[in-house]
């Protein structure tokens, strides 16, 4: 029998990996995989749910397959933000390395209180610093209004000795051009398409965080598949995950190119902003933040849904950092 | 009725213009000294969560939830009347809908801990908590209104039945209006 | 298959609304259990979320904090005196109060969201003052009925709020596309009451004649809606604060004046909650249900199909738009107007989207439909408000026939901004580029 596969997809609009990547592989997985399935792509925001419903949904069954966004979805299992606390991912390498290493707890865990199979995770980018003010490093955020995307970004630029501001991301270009604040943290690609760069002068390209996100699969639909049919939907979208990896970090750089006005610039809008250098003391600084504000924040919360929580990050990741 | 009504708009004043003051001096704090208060957004979110279920209350308990008329309005009058029940134990189904949904949110939110990805990094179940005592007042109204209306049908009140559990109909809401701009022009003289 | 589905689903939402089964109950009773009935429970599980995200949202917020503006500014005695002003200011005119009763409309509409509240506010104050000048009934009575549609055109405006938030389209460019069309829909119901009715209000001469001292005293009145429009209008566009925010601003200044007034107090605060709650109330659950209604259409591929199924007659822009115009206009002689907003948007802005049309182009196109809504018989709300306010008790028809030409030239107007849809984009793109 066919089976229907219903998959809840990134929002419309939210970028080129799910615009080039993620709704062509669904589209085609029928054909690609040769299983006798029968898929239905519906970006999130079209099906009018929630993106922070992404985990509630997966486990009632309404959607087989869930694109889940890392940020939003935390709001109900903490265990997703150990992959990719402030500080931890400075480069893609690095998130490669630690997201490795913990998405096996963050399996278990939404299979434990999802019912539902973790397939793999991908960065959406790094989220980097960008300035009206002309700065030199993290040193000069210091007094300086920060419109940050959550807690731990806000806590991070806190410590920094900077008032960390939350506001919609459809008014931060606005709020950056008439100085309600002075920088604001998010991807090269979005801060591009956004038109960030007009107000501002400088971006600092150190990686708060990757902005993880990941598929998952409703265990009851998981359970209609034979053992070799799993192998072949594991592998595929196993195949998409390395794909967006890779297109990721293509997307970044060609952002990153774009922003400051090189002419490799391929799929942005070029402008003009200076490149500051990212400095060893800021990569300490952020590498410092996880042991220091991060984790300390972020274990408290994840330790009170799961008593193990805190401890297999630490003897996973922690290991890696020296922590 | 009355009493309680005014109860529940209270409780919406209160939150619309304590909000309304908050976000205002958010704003000029925000533009005269670029310096925020932080969060007010988000309160405000959670405000309104709580006052749309107290407005709905007082939508019902003031005949304003939205109803056609055209065609039920040329039947007899016996007909309309069984209208109007039906349209009160449809409201109460439906309050009963919206509170089965709130009770199950509230509980994932409390299974799961559920933190609001937030700066303040607000424990959901505190705002949906008050969110589900401020649900509650809209089954309890609607209920109580359909079991009125049905001992009404019982008894075979039919005027009552049109009288109270219709619409408002223009001319009430017409007279409320002149009955308060009369007010105004006796204030003006 | 899918057509067949959502032909159902829409046939069943209508047959209940017209057996006066309330609006919100229709809408969810087809998107649940239609939902259910499809999906099981999972789909019905979902709803909460959806609940609970919709209403603990900025734009939600919107809605109650203008509708109390709005209550401030016509309780606080202010609205009231804005006619008087206006009055001997434009008695001159050909066609006298009847401007009058079109430029009060256009200011009020200003300041207030609703265009219920608009009619009846300026209806209760204009229709002594036209029967003490000797104007004929007919052209009184629509003037203030198509005059008081502007309420929802001219931001800010709840249906625009509404339509924002079921299109996901930026309200503020809303609010910004409808104040051209605003002003210039204003301007047409002056030319033609130039036209058709230059000779009224011949016998208002006390108006005309009032000493030019009293006519500036009696102007003041007019500095708090313009100040109350600026600082909202203002505060959005100068990029000091989102539209939620712009509301709360408006309600603590309409406070101000409202104490300038002399008539701040609890019990009119009171009044104001009790009279913002139950209107912002009627709307926020018809909103809330046709969001929930919106999963259900979208998890059918309801609106792909619909959408699918009118481009395979591949009709031009034009043309779809010409179709849609009739199927509102038919719509929206039994439908309340704002029901017909939720319930049709998530249907059509996928079709219009897919013939490249601007949603926020389109967003006053609808609200246009829906002014019309307000005026065309047998269900307008504005014609049974003005009707209502009369105070001698003539036919029902006076109104519906007044009101008549006013529908063809907001038809007209509605074909113009088709051909020119600058008229609409000009001043949102104006705000974008800065
Ligand atoms: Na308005
Ligand atoms: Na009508």
């Amino acid at each position: 029998d066919t089976i229907n596969l219903r998959v809840l997809g990134q929002p419309s609009g939210s970028g080129l990996i799910a615009q080039q990547k993620e709704q062509p592989f669904f589209e085609q997985l029928a054909e690609k995989t040769g299983l006798d399935i029968k898929v239905e792509y519906l970006p999130v925001d079209v099906a009018g749910i929630p993106d922070t419903d992404g985990l509630r949904v997966l486990r009632s069954g309404l959607f087989d397959i869930v694109s889940l966004r890392g940020p939003q979805v935390s709001r109900d299992e903490p265990s997703i933000l150990g992959l990719d606390l402030v500080g931890l991912n400075t480069s893609y390498a690095a998130g490669k390395k630690h997201m490795d290493a913990f998405s096996g707890y963050v399996g278990e865990r939404i299979d434990s209180q999802f019912n539902a199979k973790l397939l793999g995770v991908w960065p959406a980018g790094p989220q980097v610093v960008f300035c009206k003010p002309s700065i030199q490093g993290l040193a000069d955020l210091q007094g300086l209004k920060v419109r940050v995307g959550d807690q731990s970004a806000a806590n991070f630029v806190d410590k920094l000795g900077a008032t960390g501001i939350s506001m919609p991301f459809g008014e931060v270009q606005q709020s950056l051009a008439r100085g309600v604040v002075d920088c604001a943290i998010t991807g090269p690609a979005s801060a591009n398409s956004g038109g960030w760069p007009e107000a501002t002068t400088t971006v600092l390209p150190v990686a708060l965080q990757l902005a993880v996100n990941g598929y998952a699969i409703n265990s009851n639909t998981w359970a209609k598949f034979t053992p070799e049919q799993q192998e072949k939907l594991a592998s595929a979208i196993s195949e998409l995950n390395d794909d967006i990896w890779a297109f990721s970090e293509e997307l970044y750089q060609d952002a990153m190119h774009c922003n400051t006005g090189s002419p490799d610039c391929k799929r942005g809008k070029p402008y003009s902003l200076t490149e500051a250098t990212v400095a060893e003391s800021d990569l300490a600084t952020v590498a410092q933040a996880v042991g220091e504000v991060s984790l300390p924040i972020w274990a408290k919360q994840c330790n009170a849904v799961a008593a193990d929580c805190e401890e297999t990050w630490r003897k996973t990741v922690g290991t890696q950092l020296g922590l | 009725m009355n009493t309680y009504a005014r109860i529940l708009g209270i409780a919406f004043g209160v939150m619309m213009f304590l909000l309304s003051a908050i976000i205002t001096l958010e704003t000029l704090l925000r533009k005269l000294f670029s310096f925020s208060l932080g969060g007010i957004d988000e309160l405000g979110g959670y405000a309104i969560a709580v006052a749309a279920p107290l407005a709905f209350t007082l939508a019902l308990i003031d005949k304003s939830h939205i109803r056609i008329n055209q065609l039920s309005g040329r039947m007899p009058i016996k007909a309309q009347a069984v209208l109007n029940v039906i349209a009160m134990l449809s409201i109460a189904m439906l309050s009963l809908f919206f509170l089965y949904f709130t009770v199950e949110t509230v509980i994932d939110t409390r299974t799961y801990k559920s933190i609001a990805q937030t700066p303040w990094a607000t424990p959901l179940i505190y705002p949906q908590s008050i969110w589900l005592i401020a649900m509650l007042t809209f089954p309890a109204t609607a209920l109580i209104f359909a079991v009125r209306a049905l001992i009404r049908l019982i008894k075979r009140d039919w005027p009552t039945l049109l009288t109270q559990f219709g619409t408002v109909s223009v001319q009430e809401e017409l007279q409320a209006e002149l009955d308060d701009l009369k007010k105004r022009e006796s204030f003006k003289q | 298959m899918s057509i067949l589905i959502v032909g159902l689903g829409f046939a069943t939402m209508l047959a209940l609304m017209l057996l006066s089964i309330p609006v919100a109950v229709a809408i969810i009773a087809v998107g649940a259990i239609g939902g259910y009935l499809m999906y099981g429970m999972p789909l019905v599980d979902m709803m909460g979320g959806v609940i609970w995200s919709s209403l603990n949202s900025p734009s939600m917020l919107a809605i109650p904090l203008f509708m109390m503006l709005g209550e401030l500014l016509l309780r606080g005695g202010i609205a009231d005196r804005m006619y008087d002003a206006m009055a001997v200011w434009l008695a001159r005119l050909p066609g006298g109060l009847l401007h009058t009763n079109v430029a009060t409309c256009t200011l009020f509409s200003a300041t207030s969201g609703s265009s219920v509240a608009t009619a009846a506010t300026v209806g209760t104050i204009a229709l002594p003052a036209l029967k003490q000048y000797n104007y004929d009934t007919r052209p009184s009575l629509g003037s203030l009925a198509a005059g008081g549609t502007l309420g929802i055109l001219i931001p800010p405006s709840i249906n625009l709020l509404v339509y924002g938030s079921l299109a996901s389209t930026s309200v503020g460019q809303l609010f910004a596309a409808g104040v051209v069309p605003g002003l210039l829909m204003a301007l047409s119901f002056s030319l033609y009451i130039f036209i058709a009715h230059g000779k009224a209000g011949g016998k208002a001469t006390a108006l005309v004649d009032m000493p030019r001292a009293e006519k500036m005293r009696l102007a003041k009145h007019l500095i708090p809606p313009f100040v109350i429009f600026g600082v909202v209008m203002g505060s959005i566009y100068g990029g000091l604060a989102t539209p939620t925010e712009s509301a709360a601003i408006g309600v603590m200044i309409a406070l101000v004046f409202v104490a300038l007034n002399r008539r701040l107090s609890i019990e009119l605060l009171i009044e104001c909650s009790i009279q913002a709650a139950k209107t912002s109330g009627m709307v926020m659950i018809v909103l809330v249900c046709a969001l929930l209604l919106n999963v259900t259409i979208s998890m059918t591929g309801a609106a792909q199909a619909v959408t699918q199924w009118i481009a395979s007659f591949e009709l031009h822009q034009l043309s779809l738009l010409l179709v849609l115009l009739l199927f509102y206009i038919l719509l929206g002689t039994f439908m309340d107007a704002m029901s017909m907003l939720v319930l049709t948007v998530p249907i059509v802005i996928p079709i219009v989207v897919a013939a490249g049309i601007d949603p926020i182009w389109f967003g006053i196109f609808i609200v246009i439909m829906c002014e019309v809504a307000l005026i065309t018989p047998p269900i307008g709300m504005n014609l049974f408000v003005v009707h209502g306010v009369r105070v001698d008790k003539g036919p029902y028809s006076d109104v519906t026939r007044g009101a008549i030409p006013y529908v063809l030239i907001m038809m007209l107007f509605t074909i113009l901004l088709m051909i020119f849809p600058d008229i609409v984009m000009w001043l949102p793109n104006l705000l974008a580029g800065q």
